[in-house]
């Protein structure tokens, strides 16, 4: 009843009905309480959002798999602690570690979200260097500011190393590394992509060299075969180990868990036929892997050593071998489901999971790798024989396997000779493998492109940014990321329309792609196009009440509406729904500006920072409150630390020029304001800043000149005219500043303004000296 | 038809003023009455609420101190007063006094109310200046009601002051969306 209940369980899950799962495996817990199954039950929460059971149901649990789970569920539940515990010791555990990758990634995190920035950065290379398609940890790498480690992890050296690893896997040499394949998952059906991942060497550091797993090549899904998910590949297996292995760190060397852990973990319950045993299972873990690739791992009883000889004095025998070998480490994919477990039937009480072994490449020499492919070798050696059978089992034992797989390794074992299907397969196989490798290759490079892009952006180098993001093929460019990364590049160099358009564009392709609406919205807030950031607020909110950046779009509209108040509390709600969104905190921290409540916004931009470092706004706004309250060596301090941040904004420039300037520092005042200047030529505001240092510094004609310059970019702007009026009266000519004050009243600036240059109009026939005494 | 005097914004003055160049800044200060009738406290006038009303219970002048904590610049001052509901308890003549502190006051205007009903704006400008009144201490003092009544009823008062500008260290707002849009960071 178990397995039947297990394949019940599997199948609901497999058709999103989470309910039905739950159900149907919290009696499959009750009957038969053990860790394979505790695990699948705890799936079915996670999936349904329900972390906190997930959690309960987990605690205690040792096999690797429920701990990596029960570590994603501490995250949700934003218990770090517990979380980060369960990874490192998932991680340590190394020999069945399948998700090294996203065990890395999770440490990666949670040391983000704990401040610890080196040791963030480096889980997150070790997680691209087992699997180099991570996206997000390569983007968290950027968002770090860990600009050199992201630009070598998709940089050239990684290309190529990616390729020639491709290369030797096609030719069947000893590849120096191999990554692991991807996992696939049991929804897949069909020929899925298993893409040859291989995790390259990153530079250098030992800890990172990759076992040199074979990479197992395409896992096929089961459902296509009808021998159920055997892996193609072919390719010969490379041969000789490496024993680097053992060097190798204590993660997982490259895991082909696609970062998909609970639905790894899930997946290939499959049916542990009876024996399942202990364990976890593997599930998921597609990789295919050719065992025999395996085989180079340093095995204990060196018994391996002969078969790479034998492998590959015949080719055709090898391929067989391979894929019987294949067979036995089958992939847990998919899970075909009666067939193979009647296969089983035999032997190898619970069906071997090769996917397992697919993982395996980290296992190196580990307990675990070594049985397994002890087992495969046996296997291999004795093809047709039953006593590898034995073997198997033992092996077996050790693994938990996913159910699907095991008939098709005793289905091969039995069979080798006369399978012509498994030939047949074979040789799909290998032109899969090589489409698989180029399918890696292509990949790669796409995101490449994207990763170049993206690194760029975040370090604020909006130019290369756009040039990378311009090389991307059409049907790439036109999607909602890619747009509003585009969006995002305009905005950083302050280009409002275009990034308005881009903005726009990206809503036109994908209007649920709430993610770059918060920056959409605040360059609407500056170019102060009420109407249309209005719409978007309530388009952002209709579609999507809980996503925070709809909150953020609501908060910029009635901001822009001066109605701080309001504005105040929707950030807030935002924030509610997310507390680590940063943007929402400074936004925060602006209206709490904006009705002058200094320490509120003091908090509010702190906070802002310790969310995230690099977040320049939130440096920029401690400077103006700095300058607002006069304590000018802080202003200056914070703005310059914005400015390293971001070193092309021209308005950080001026700003830190203008707190150079109060603090008497005229000198390099000018020289800021002249690189503001340089920085975006459309800006006014260092020209006018300039003009205001002159002034100061007596240099009348010279800040005269900048503001006839002014005067020709926006000659409507009234603050120019008064400040040359006030120029022109120091030198005393009294018609010119009076003409100019005029003409700056007819410009109708506020209210408050106009009184000034009334004012000043007034006292056009004091002296300055006599007019500052009055004050 | 309510007069009221010169002293007293027109409407175009208030409109002028939008919400965009004044902020409301009671909330900046302690508020304190000189006498009160149990239930009909300062909190009323305060709450945002135009049916519920302060009631005065003592000798005239009626005083309502408004004390800030740092030194404000001062833009208008709103008070919300009503003829037909308040009959006799209505001000009649209201004289706004500005200073350091309680006992350092000076008259900054009188204001003549006639059957007022609604919210009555005072702009704060001493006379004929174009600067912001600066102050630590604000007090309104009821000096008569209409048709003699000893008692006063103020149902809100709101106290008004400039608006900060977006940009530090520039004393204008900028007029053009050029400018503006460059001027600061968000």
């Amino acid at each position: 009843m178990e397995a039947s209940l297990y394949e019940c369980v599997c199948a609901s899950l497999r058709v999103y009905m989470y309910r039905n799962a739950t159900f149907l495996c919290e009696r499959l817990c009750a009957e038969f309480p053990s860790e394979n199954n505790l695990l699948l039950l705890a799936t079915c929460y996670f999936r349904r959002n329900q972390a906190h059971r997930a959690y309960h149901v987990l605690k205690g649990a040792k096999s690797t798999q429920c701990r990596y789970l029960f570590a994603l569920a501490c995250f949700e539940m934003d218990s770090m602690g517990e979380a980060e515990a369960a990874l490192l010791s998932c991680v340590e555990s190394g020999s069945e570690v399948l998700n090294g990758a996203a065990c890395q990634y999770m440490l990666g995190v949670i040391c983000r979200l704990s401040d610890r920035r080196q040791a963030a950065i480096g889980f997150y290379t070790q997680a691209l260097s087992l699997d180099p398609f991570f996206w997000s940890a390569y983007e968290d790498l950027c968002l770090l500011g860990a600009d050199e480690d992201a630009a070598t992890l998709y940089g050239d050296m990684a290309a190529l190393h990616l390729q020639q690893q491709q290369q030797l896997h096609l030719e069947g040499r000893p590849q120096p590394a191999v990554a692991p394949s991807y996992v696939m998952d049991e929804f897949d059906s069909g020929y899925g992509l298993q893409a040859l991942r291989t995790p390259y060497s990153s530079n250098g550091s030992p800890k990172h060299s990759r076992l040199p797993l074979a990479i197992s090549d395409i896992g096929i899904t089961s459902s296509g075969l009808s021998t159920s998910g055997f892996p193609t590949p072919s390719y010969s297996t490379p041969s000789p180990v490496q024993p680097q292995m053992s060097a190798a760190g204590p993660q997982a060397p490259g895991r082909n868990v696609q970062g998909l852990p609970p639905f790894g973990t899930g997946s290939s319950p499959g049916h542990s036929s009876g024996g399942a045993g202990d364990g976890m299972s593997r599930g998921g873990v597609g990789a295919s892997g050719n065992p025999q690739q395996r085989r180079k791992f340093v095995d204990p009883d060196g018994k391996f050593r002969k078969i790479p000889g034998r492998l590959f004095e015949q080719p055709r025998r090898s391929t067989r071998l391979n894929t019987g070998g294949d067979g036995t480490s089958q992939q847990p994919c998919s899970t075909s489901g009666s067939g193979p477990l009647g296969q089983t039937g035999s032997a190898s009480g619970s069906g071997v999971v090769p996917g397992l072994l697919a993982g395996s490449p980290g296992l190196v020499g580990r307990g675990g790798a070594a049985n397994s492919l002890r087992m495969s070798i046996s296997r291999k050696m004795t093809a047709g024989s039953t006593d590898g059978s034995d073997d198997g089992r033992r092996s077996v034992e050790s693994l938990e396997v996913a159910g699907g797989e095991e008939g098709p390794s005793s289905s091969r074992r039995g069979s080798v000779d006369d399978d012509p299907h498994g030939v047949g397969m074979m040789f799909r196989g290998a032109s899969r493998g090589s489409r698989a490798a180029e399918g890696a290759m292509e990949l790669f490079s796409l995101l490449r492109i994207l990763g170049e892009g993206f690194r760029h952006l975040c370090m604020f180098r909006c130019q290369e940014a756009m040039q990378a993001f311009s090389k991307l093929q059409q049907q790439q460019y036109e999607t909602g990321w890619v747009l509003c990364q585009v969006g995002r590049a305009y905005f950083e160099m302050v280009d409002y329309p275009e990034a308005e358009r881009a903005y726009s564009s990206a809503r036109r392709v994908s209007p649920h792609h709430l993610e770059g609406t918060d920056m959409y919205s605040t360059a609407l807030y500056h170019m102060k196009k009420d109407v249309e950031l209005s719409y978007l607020a309530q388009e952002t909110v209709a579609m999507d009440r809980l996503s925070p950046q709809a909150w953020c779009v609501m908060g910029n509209c009635f901001s822009l509406q001066k109605d701080h108040e309001s504005a105040l509390k929707f950030f807030q709600r935002a924030l509610q729904l997310d507390s680590h969104f940063t943007y929402a905190h400074t936004l925060c921290g602006h209206e709490h500006v904006a009705m002058e409540d200094f320490e509120e916004g003091l908090t509010c931009y702190r906070n802002a920072i310790r969310m995230d470092p690099r977040h320049y706004n939130a440096w920029y706004g401690l400077g103006t409150i700095y300058f607002r309250q006069e304590k000018y060596k802080l202003a200056e301090f914070h703005f310059r630390r914005a400015l390293h941040i971001n070193s092309r904004s021209s308005v950080l420039h001026c700003y830190l020029g203008m707190a150079l300037h109060t603090l008497k520092k005229n000198g390099e005042a000018l020289e800021l304001l002249e690189q503001a200047i340089v920085a975006d030529p459309k800006n006014p505001l260092p020209k006018y800043q300039k003009a205001n240092v002159l002034m100061s510094e007596e240099r009348y004609h010279d800040a005269l000149a900048e503001l006839e310059q002014l005067k020709e970019v926006a000659p409507r702007e009234s603050s120019v005219y008064f400040l040359m009026g006030k120029i022109y009266k120091r030198l005393d000519m009294l018609e010119r500043a009076i003409y100019h004050f005029c003409i700056a009243l007819d410009l109708k600036p506020s209210a408050s303004d106009v009184n000034l240059i009334k004012t000043a109009i007034e006292k056009l026939p004091v002296a300055d000296d006599l007019e500052d005494e009055n004050l | 038809m309510p007069e009221v005097s010169a002293a007293v914004d027109t409407k175009e003055d208030v409109d002028k003023e939008d919400d965009g160049e004044k902020r409301e800044i009671g909330k900046l200060a302690v508020w304190s009455v000189s006498s009160n009738k149990p239930g009909n406290g300062v909190e009323m006038l305060r709450d945002n609420n135009l049916g519920t009303y302060w009631q005065s219970d003592g000798a005239q002048p009626h005083l309502v101190n408004i004390q800030f904590q740092k030194k404000v610049r001062l833009q208008q001052v709103a008070i919300y007063v009503d003829f037909k509901v308040d009959e006799s308890y209505t001000p009649n003549k209201i004289s706004i006094r500005a200073g350091n502190s309680f006992h350092d006051l000076r008259e900054i205007k009188v204001v003549d109310l006639d059957e007022p009903a609604g919210w009555i704006y005072i702009s704060l400008f001493p006379n004929d200046s174009k600067d912001f009144l600066r102050a630590f201490f604000m007090q309104l003092a009821v000096l008569s009601n209409h048709q003699n009544g000893r008692d006063t009823h103020i149902r809100q008062i709101k106290i008004y002051g400039p608006r900060q500008n977006a940009v530090i260290g520039h004393p204008f707002q900028f007029t053009t969306v050029e400018f503006s849009m460059r001027s600061t960071i968000r």
